[in-house]
């Protein structure tokens, strides 16, 4: 090039920060909740629908009496009708632990637009409405260790601060994905849901998530990718700098040429493969976002289709549990 | 068609490879920090061992550079485009007339002749050019004229001069005008050469350097084959055979396609004296002599017959006696060796003075100084003998009080008229101080230190020196001394009239000293004038271009009007390539034609550099056209985002808790 582009991009200020939603997003987000598979939660009440069934002013369905169930909640009137003993189900509500763990290594502080801002934003939304939803979040970075944790938070009170610790959130440096998932799981007493908000690309992820999948978490993934990363577009004679990396095995000579670029592209496919079906086999919920994608648009798109996230008025579908009413 | 105005700056299109070999070199790599080495670490490692070199790349930014440096270079060599084919735009073209004057264009055989129907032709031609086409005019002959005009403004003035232009004489020599002709031709448009000649050249045409001519020629024929009887030669000489007579020689040709027949009359003072019957194969000549008394003054050869060339069925002879030639000694010894020498010269009328009583003011036809060397020269031929240490013409080499060496000849001139029939050898010398050789002499007979004889042109006047003192030589007695004083005389004899000159070619006549005026009669008896022009030596001399054939007499007078000299000369018409009119080509190269390019103009007298659209501009904003491409392609070049690629476009999450797998 005659001109210089490196001049000119100096001179390139770096964007402003923007607010992680604005006001009409919110009121997108306080009609979502959080949809998981299993039973997380029992004895606190909270807005989730549990499939746990108890008795409860909510009548839901009849049972027949077996023997040794409280005899407050037999239905006299049937008996009388029908002389038959049969107890009253009604349905209760539950609360969730919703874990979020926010990859913030120095591969996730790369890009254009920037990946830890694209993850830290979708981070922000699921913990809106974890605590919409007067859920229990712990939002957890890590890099080469875990840093320093936000929650348990209970409650819409805790939104602000949630915004303001995420905004806060440094980048680090290397990733240590299994270490770091192992310790974390180890310290938890009780099953959740776990969010891992990561670009995966240090570490291998079945190490990492085997901990939470033995004691019973629902994991979902949220695949955080540049489109660089997936179809590079690089021409010329090119250094290339592993930003986590460190020594001679940090730099590389390239010229990407079609062949480079084509075989680029067939490993990182061989690699997302392995991946998606990692998950896929071990009933992992599994979504890639791309961070050209609109956030506000897509990603809640992708989220209610996939099914990560449903309706408030639908939450807990595969929690109900009957109870006694 | 494109000229190019510079060529040389063709040179900078060695940087279109220049830039293919930087694109194909991995000099500099520039660093990008990603977020992974493992999906590259596979994908280049068919790269590791060719990253020194690389095939050229296939990009925009090394076309668009490719690009640049191509219409840059083509800038630079200044492309035009001949204004014609411009819309908008007229360029004229230049007309350049060849008009033939030579002797073959007096040919009868196109009535009325010729040369006046060139000259006809030539005008229609001029008449004919555009308003500002420039025009212009060169004729061939013994005497070639250049006019110009540039445009209609001076057009007057051009057929004015072709007007008053005579018929003429000599040869047409085509091929010695051709640099002329190049030196004609204007840069940047048309040249049209139109030839208007009979074909009678004197050498064969150049057909390569006509057809290399950035001109487009067109020869137009004026006048046919034709045939014709020349006396080509007629001259006199002693005859070798009896000394009482002189031999007379005759050469005539016949240039026609058959043989023919004439009768050859020789006329004697005005009495015819001999008859002959000529019998004259196709192309042939034949050679003719008469044995006429010594005194015969005049000798006139006719043969009968009509054809497209009459003047050159009569030639004419002047018989000429020696004239008188008048020689000043100026010296000391007047009755030595080289009085004696000069007196002995025939026609000579020597005249001795002492250098005291010497004044500048006489009039010789030869002065000789011995010994001294006057202040001022006096007109007319000079013979310096011994000249004196101090004077202003031959410096001496070291000491002039010097005894010097005694000089012996090492060197000399065996081309120097001077030396014809000279022997010099055994010829010796008393020691002497060295002459410095002058600019404006050339030496004819060296010794070690300097020349001995010399001879050269100095202020307008043939000077000889001889540099030794000949009484102490032994040169005055040897038989070379005579001749050598016979070729001095002969060379120094400033008065020459010519005894024949050919029709319609130009004589500078030197007149007697002491002259005032000359007069020159033609055949038919009347008389005119000539000019008198002093050149820088202060020898008049008079210019006259015979443009009849017959005899000429040319009449000398002083102030007083005393008639000086009178002598005549004969002007022949006729010449061995001139009167052959069936020895033109059939045809001439027609040059390059288009526009002639910038080198080859030549003249500074040309007129302005005519208007050719140059592309320059344009290709310049061009160039910055695609500068400008070329920053924007460098700015969203290499590592920058290109929208998003298929693979990347947004698509539906893959598996989730609520539907399960949604596939990739």
């Amino acid at each position: 090039m005659i001109f210089s582009r490196q001049a000119l991009s100096r001179r390139r200020e770096p964007p402003p920060e923007e607010p992680l939603f604005d006001a009409a997003f919110r009121r997108r987000l306080e009609q979502l909740a959080i949809r998981t598979r299993q039973v997380l939660a029992w004895q606190t009440v909270g807005e989730h629908r549990s499939p746990r069934r108890s008795p409860s002013r909510e009548f839901v369905d009849f049972r027949a009496y077996s023997q040794g169930e409280d005899l407050r909640y037999l239905d006299w009137n049937t008996y009388a009708r029908l002389g038959e003993l049969v107890t009253r189900l009604g349905e209760i509500s539950t609360e969730l632990t919703v874990h979020i763990l926010l990859d913030t290594s120095a591969s996730m502080n790369w890009g254009d637009p920037n990946k830890l801002r694209y993850a830290k934003r979708l981070a922000a939304a699921l913990g809106y409405i974890t605590l919409w939803h007067f859920d229990r979040l712990v939002v957890a970075p890590f890099d080469t260790g875990l840093g320093e944790a936000f929650g348990p938070r209970q409650g819409r009170g805790a939104i602000a601060p949630l915004f303001t610790y995420l905004d806060g959130l440094p980048s680090g440096g290397s990733t240590g994905l299994e270490r770091v998932l192992a310790t974390y799981a180890q310290r938890q007493q009780r099953r959740a849901v776990l969010l891992l908000v990561s670009d995966l690309l240090s570490g291998e992820i079945a190490p990492a998530l085997r901990p939470f999948l033995e004691r019973g978490w629902e994991v979902i993934v949220f695949h955080t990718l540049d489109p660089q990363e997936v179809e590079p577009t690089y021409i010329g004679d090119l250094r290339l700098e592993d930003i986590e990396g460190a020594g001679a095995a940090a730099n590389l000579r390239v010229v990407p040429d079609e062949e480079a670029l084509a075989a680029y592209r067939a490993s990182f496919d061989g690699w997302l493969g392995e991946v998606e079906d990692y998950c896929r086999g071990h009933r992992i919920g599994y979504l890639r976002v791309l961070t050209a994608w609109p956030f506000e648009s897509l990603v809640l798109r992708f989220l209610l289709e996939g099914g990560f996230l449903g309706p408030r008025s639908d939450r807990g579908t595969n929690a109900r549990m009957m109870v006694r009413s | 068609m494109i000229t190019f105005l510079a060529p040389l700056a063709g040179l900078f299109l060695l940087t279109l490879p220049l830039i293919v070999v930087l694109h194909m070199r991995h000099s500099r790599p520039r660093p990008l920090p990603v977020t992974t080495m493992r999906f590259w670490q596979e994908a280049t490692r068919h790269q590791r061992q060719r990253l020194t070199w690389r095939r050229p790349p296939r990009n925009l930014l090394l076309l668009l550079q490719l690009l640049v440096a191509a219409i840059l270079g083509l800038a630079l060599l200044r492309p035009a485009l001949p204004l014609p084919s411009l819309p908008g735009a007229a360029q004229p073209p230049q007309l350049i007339v060849v008009l033939d004057r030579s002797l073959a264009m007096r040919a009868t055989d196109v009535a009325p002749s010729r040369f006046a129907v060139a000259k006809d032709r030539a005008r229609a031609l001029i008449l004919a050019a555009g308003a500002d086409e420039p025009v212009t005019l060169l004729t061939l002959g013994a005497d070639p004229q250049l006019q110009r005009s540039r445009d209609a403004a001076d057009r007057a003035g051009l057929l004015a001069a072709l007007d008053a232009l005579p018929a003429g004489g000599g040869r047409a020599d085509l091929n010695g005008a051709l640099p002329v002709l190049r030196a004609l031709l204007l840069p940047e448009r048309e040249n049209r050469v139109v030839l208007l000649s009979g074909g009678a050249f004197a050498t064969p045409p150049d057909g390569a350097a006509l057809g290399a001519l950035a001109a487009t020629v067109r020869w137009e024929r004026i006048g046919d084959e034709t045939d014709n009887l020349a006396i080509t030669r007629f001259v006199a000489r002693p005859s070798a055979l009896a000394p009482d007579r002189v031999e007379l020689f005759a050469r005539v040709a016949n240039y026609g396609a058959g043989p023919a027949t004439a009768r050859g009359t020789l006329d004697a003072d005005g009495a015819t004296v001999d008859q002959k019957a000529l019998q004259l194969a196709p192309g042939g000549t034949v050679e003719l002599v008469w044995q006429l008394p010594r005194g015969t003054r005049g000798a006139r050869l006719r043969i009968d017959g009509r054809d497209a060339m009459p003047f050159d069925n009569e030639a004419q002879v002047v018989l000429r006696q020696n004239s008188e030639t008048r020689i000043l000694l100026v010296s000391d010894a007047p009755g030595g060796d080289l009085g004696r020498a000069l007196t002995a010269q025939p026609g000579a009328v020597l005249t001795t003075v002492a250098p005291a009583a010497y004044l500048d003011r006489d009039r010789y036809d030869l002065t000789v100084f011995d010994g001294v060397v006057p202040e001022r020269l006096p007109p007319g031929g000079v013979l310096l003998v011994n000249p004196p240490a101090d004077n202003r013409l031959i410096a001496r080499v070291g000491d002039p009080a010097a005894a010097g060496e005694t000089p012996s000849i090492v060197r000399y001139d065996r081309e120097s008229p001077l030396l014809a029939g000279v022997d010099l050898s055994g010829v010796t010398f008393a020691p002497q101080a060295a002459f410095q050789l002058p600019d404006w002499a050339s030496e004819v007979v060296g010794a070690k230190g300097g020349p001995l004889v010399l001879a050269g042109r100095f202020e307008g006047r043939e000077v000889v020196a001889f540099t030794f003192d000949l009484a102490r030589s032994n040169l005055p007695r040897k038989l070379a001394f005579p001749l050598l004083v016979s070729n001095t005389v002969e060379r120094l004899q400033t008065h020459r009239v010519p005894a024949a000159v050919a029709l319609g070619e130009g004589a500078t006549l030197e007149p007697v000293a002491g002259t005032a005026s000359v007069q020159l009669r033609d055949p038919a008896g009347r008389t005119r004038d000539l000019d008198l022009r002093q050149s820088p030596g202060g020898a008049p001399t008079a210019y006259v271009v015979p443009d009849e054939p017959g005899l000429y007499t040319l009449i000398e007078r002083d102030s007083t009007g005393t008639t000086l000299l009178q002598e005549g000369f004969a002007v022949n018409g006729g010449d061995a390539v001139a009167s052959n009119l069936r020895g033109a080509p059939a045809s001439l190269p027609a040059g390059t034609g288009g526009i002639t390019p910038a080198t080859a103009t030549g003249l500074a007298t040309n007129p302005a550099p005519s208007r050719l659209g140059e592309l320059w501009p344009v290709l310049l904003a061009l160039v910055l056209a695609l500068l400008l491409l070329e920053w924007v392609v460098g700015l969203l070049g290499p590592g920058a985002p290109r929208g998003l690629p298929a693979r990347v476009r947004p698509r539906a999450g893959l598996t989730g808790p609520a539907r399960g797998t949604r596939g990739r």
